[in-house]
C-alpha cells in the first residue's frame, strides 16, 4: 500500500529524516518506535504534506500514486488519515458541518454523491457508538474545550467516519491515562479491516498492549535502525533504546 | 481657509436657504445645531477620534438633498421583501430617511406603544418625544451637529413604562434614488420602566447611485427596561453611511447592540453610551466584512457614570483586498462608578497584504474598584486548524471559509433570534464566499 525509498526531509535547512526506507501492505499494522527527536513525526508530517518539511530526496509510493504530488486534501481524500498528537481546536466550526464538509468532499472526490443531512447524522451515531464517543461532543466545536482524552477520542471517531485505507497514528497514547487509552485502542482495533492499514508511531510499548503490532520498527536520527516483530516491544520497554543504537553501530 | 470651513457653508446652507421646508419640527433645536455646527465644522483628521477617517472627503461630493420625500405611488410589499424567513416580525419602512406614509404600523399601535414618524411625534406625542430629540452625549461631534440641523424625518418607537413590544420590529431604512443623495434621518427609541423590545435594523440601497446616509439614533432606557438592537448595514460599494447611536441608560437596565456590516463604501459607526443608573449592562458588538477599496470605521464610547455597571465590546473584523478598518473605543470610568467590569476586544483577521486595520482600544478609569480590560488582534487564518481541516480531505478554499465563518462566529452567536441568526449567518456565508451583492429579494423598479 505505501513504500518508502531513501527518504529524506528537512525542516528550515535541518535534515530530519536522512534516507528512511519503509513499506507496509493492507491489513498490516505496523508500529514505529523511537526516542524523542528521532523523526517519527516529521515522518508524519511528510506522509500527510506538511508544507514547512521539504522532502529533498526520495520517492514516497501509495497505491500505485505518487504520494508527493499530492496535496494534503488529496492526500486524505486519497484515505490518508492522520491522528493528531496534538488536535487543533477550532473554535466556532461545528463538529458536524467540519465532519459532513470532509466526508462530502471525499465522496465527491471518490464520484458518489454527497449524504444528506439525515442520512448523515445516522452515520455519524453509528460511528459514534462505535468508538464510544459521547454525543455531547459532537454538538460541540471541532475540540474545543475538549479534554485531553476526549481530543484523542475524536481523532478516532474521524477516522471511523472517514474511514481511511492508511492511518497513521502520531503519539495517540500521550496524555491518557490508561482507561482512556483502552477505549481509544478498542476503537481502533474495532476499525482495522483486512484492506486497511495502520502505522501506530509511539514513544511507549504501553499502547501496543493493546493495537497488537505485526511488525515494529526502532527510528532513531532519522532511519529506521531495527525492524522486528511484534516481541520487540517488550524488549524495549525493559532494556531502552541503547542497546539497539549500539547493534547498529551508530 | 481649510476646504472643510467652505464645506460646511454648503451645508449649512441647505438650512439657511430653506427654512420654510423645516418648519414642522422644532426650529429653536435647529438654530441651535446651526450654531454649534458652524463653530466645530466638519471634524478633520487632527480630531483624534476621526484619525483614520476622511469626513471631509465623504462630504465634498455633490448630492441632491430632499426636501420633501418622493411621492411614491408603490406597494412597499411588491418592491421589497425580506429575506429573513418566519421571524413573526412586523416591519415599518423608511425611504430616503422619511417613514413611509402607508407602514401599517403608524401611531398608537396598542398597550400605549407608539411607532412612526418622528415629524408626526413632534406634532402628536410632543409630551413623550420633545426632550429626546437631542442628546447631549454628541453634542461636541460636527457631524451630529449637522444632522440635528438637517434631519427630515425618521422613526420614533416609544413603549410605555411596564409593556413590552410583542413581536420583533423591524426597521427597513431604504435608499432609492435616481441621482446621488444625502439623506439626513434622525430616530428615538424610548422604552419605559420594565419595558422592553427587539428591534431589527437593516439598511439597504436599492439604487447604484452614491448614498451619503447619515442616521442619528436616541436611545433611551429607563429603569429595568431591556432592549435588543440588531443592525444590519448593506449599502452599494458607493454609498456610505454615517451612522450615531446615542444610548442613555438608566438603572438595572439593559441593551445589546450588534453591528453587521456586510457592504459599504465607507461606514462610520459612532456609538456613544452613557451609563448612568447602577446595575445596567451595555453589549455592544460588531461584524465587519469588507473587500475592495470598502472602509469600516467603528467608534465606541462608554461613559461609566454609576457603579455596578458592566459593559462589553467585541468588533470583528475580515478584512481583504485593499480594504481598510479602524476600531476606536474608549471606555470612560467616573469616580462614582465603582465595581464597574468593562471589557474592549477587537480582532481582526487580514486575509491579503493590502488590507489595512488600526485598532486603538482606550481606558480612562478614575475609580480605584474596577475590572477593566481591552485588548485587539489582527491576525490571519490559523494555519495549524487549516491544516487539520484539509488533512481530512476539506479544500484549501472551503477550509478558509470555514475558519472564516468560525472568525465571524462569536459575534453571530449573540444575536437573539434564532432564525434571524440563520438568516445572518447564511447572508455571512454568502458575503464570505463574495456571493452577495444585495439581499437577493429586493428587486425595485424605480422611477420618481
Amino acid at each position: 500500500m505505501l513504500k518508502i525509498k531513501n527518504l529524506h526531509a528537512s525542516i528550515n535547512g535541518k535534515e530530519i529524516i536522512k534516507g528512511l526506507n519503509f513499506e507496509i501492505k493492507s491489513g498490516e499494522v505496523h508500529a514505529i518506535m523511537g526516542p524523542n527527536g528521532s523523526g517519527k513525526s516529521t515522518l508524519a508530517g511528510v506522509l500527510t504534506g506538511r508544507d514547512f518539511i521539504q522532502v529533498t530526496q526520495g520517492e514516497i509510493t501509495y497505491l500505485n500514486k505518487n504520494l508527493l504530488e499530492l496535496t494534503p486534501e488529496e492526500r486524505a481524500r486519497e484515505g490518508v488519515f492522520l491522528s493528531f498528537q496534538y488536535p487543533v481546536e477550532i473554535p466556532g466550526v461545528s463538529m458536524i458541518n467540519f465532519l459532513r464538509t470532509a466526508i462530502n468532499e471525499i465522496r465527491k472526490h471518490r464520484g458518489i454523491d454527497p449524504l444528506s443531512a439525515g442520512d448523515f447524522l445516522k452515520f455519524m451515531r453509528q460511528k459514534q457508538e462505535l468508538v464510544g464517543m459521547d454525543g455531547k461532543l459532537t454538538g460541540r466545536s471541532v475540540n474545543e474545550g475538549f479534554s485531553g482524552g476526549e481530543k484523542k477520542k475524536n481523532e478516532i471517531f474521524q477516522m471511523a467516519i472517514l474511514e481511511p485505507k492508511l492511518a497513521i497514528l502520531d503519539e495517540t497514547d500521550s496524555g491518557l491515562d490508561i482507561d482512556a487509552l483502552r477505549l481509544v485502542a478498542n476503537g481502533v482495533n474495532k476499525l482495522k479491516t483486512k484492506d486497511n492499514a495502520i502505522i501506530v508511531i509511539t514513544h511507549y510499548q504501553r499502547l501496543l498492549d493493546y493495537i497488537i503490532p505485526d511488525i515494529i520498527h526502532v527510528m532513531y536520527d532519522g532511519r529506521i535502525i531495527k525492524t522486528a516483530g511484534k516481541e520487540l516491544a517488550l524488549e524495549l520497554e525493559e532494556k531502552g533504546y541503547d542497546w539497539i543504537i549500539k547493534e547498529a553501530n551508530l | 481657509m481649510e476646504k472643510s470651513d467652505n464645506l460646511k457653508y454648503i451645508y449649512a446652507d441647505i438650512y439657511r436657504k430653506n427654512k420654510s421646508f423645516f418648519e414642522n419640527s422644532s426650529l429653536s433645536l435647529r438654530e441651535q445645531a446651526l450654531e454649534n455646527f458652524l463653530q466645530l465644522g466638519f471634524p478633520n483628521k487632527k480630531n483624534e477620534k476621526y484619525k483614520y477617517f476622511d469626513v471631509g472627503n465623504l462630504f465634498n461630493k455633490k448630492y441632491d438633498f430632499l426636501l420633501k420625500p418622493y411621492v411614491l405611488n408603490l406597494n412597499i410589499d411588491d418592491v421589497f421583501r425580506c429575506d429573513v424567513p418566519k421571524l413573526n416580525l412586523q416591519d415599518i419602512v423608511t425611504i430616503n430617511g422619511y417613514f413611509f406614509h402607508e407602514n401599517k404600523l403608524n401611531g398608537f399601535i396598542g398597550d400605549g406603544i407608539w411607532i412612526g414618524s418622528l415629524v408626526n411625534a413632534i406634532k402628536e406625542i410632543p409630551e413623550i418625544v420633545s426632550d429626546k430629540i437631542n442628546s447631549t452625549l454628541d453634542k461636541d461631534d460636527g457631524v451630529s451637529q449637522l444632522n440635528k440641523l438637517l434631519f427630515k424625518d425618521g422613526f420614533v418607537i416609544y413603549i410605555p413604562d411596564n409593556k413590552s413590544l410583542s413581536f420583533p420590529l423591524q426597521v427597513i431604512n431604504l435608499l432609492l434614488a435616481n441621482n446621488d443623495l444625502f439623506v439626513c434621518q434622525r430616530n428615538i427609541i424610548i422604552v419605559g420602566k420594565n419595558a422592553s423590545a427587539n428591534i431589527v435594523l437593516c439598511n439597504h440601497s436599492l439604487s447604484a447611485v452614491s448614498f451619503l446616509n447619515n442616521i442619528s439614533t436616541q436611545i433611551y432606557l429607563a429603569d429595568n427596561a431591556s432592549l435588543h438592537l440588531t443592525e444590519l448595514q448593506n449599502i452599494n460599494n458607493n454609498s456610505a453611511q454615517f451612522e450615531i447611536l446615542n444610548i442613555h441608560q438608566e438603572a438595572n437596565s439593559t441593551v445589546n447592540t450588534s453591528f453587521f456590516t456586510l457592504h459599504g463604501g465607507n461606514i462610520r459607526n459612532n456609538v456613544n453610551i452613557k451609563l448612568s443608573g447602577e446595575n445596567s449592562t451595555n453589549n455592544t458588538n460588531g461584524l465587519f466584512l469588507t473587500d475592495g477599496t470598502e472602509h469600516v470605521d467603528n467608534y465606541v464610547y462608554i461613559e461609566h457614570s454609576a457603579p455596578y455597571c458592566s459593559s462589553n465590546q467585541l468588533f470583528k473584523g475580515i478584512l481583504d483586498n485593499s480594504s481598510t478598518a479602524a476600531f476606536n473605543g474608549k471606555i470612560l470610568v467616573r469616580r462614582d462608578a465603582q465595581k464597574t467590569n468593562a471589557f474592549q476586544k477587537n480582532n481582526n483577521l487580514l486575509l491579503s497584504n493590502e488590507a489595512k486595520v488600526n485598532s486603538k482600544p482606550q481606558l480612562e478609569i478614575y475609580a480605584d474598584d474596577v475590572k477593566c480590560s481591552h485588548g485587539a488582534t489582527i491576525g490571519q487564518l490559523d494555519e495549524e486548524a487549516m491544516f487539520y481541516m484539509r488533512s481530512r480531505g476539506i479544500g484549501f478554499e472551503e477550509a478558509r471559509y470555514l475558519l472564516m465563518f468560525a472568525f465571524a462566529y462569536e459575534v453571530t452567536e449573540k444575536i437573539p433570534l434564532e432564525n434571524l441568526k440563520f438568516r445572518l449567518e447564511e447572508m455571512i456565508n454568502k458575503r464570505l464566499r463574495k456571493e452577495l451583492t444585495r439581499c437577493h429579494n429586493c428587486q425595485i423598479v424605480f422611477s420618481s
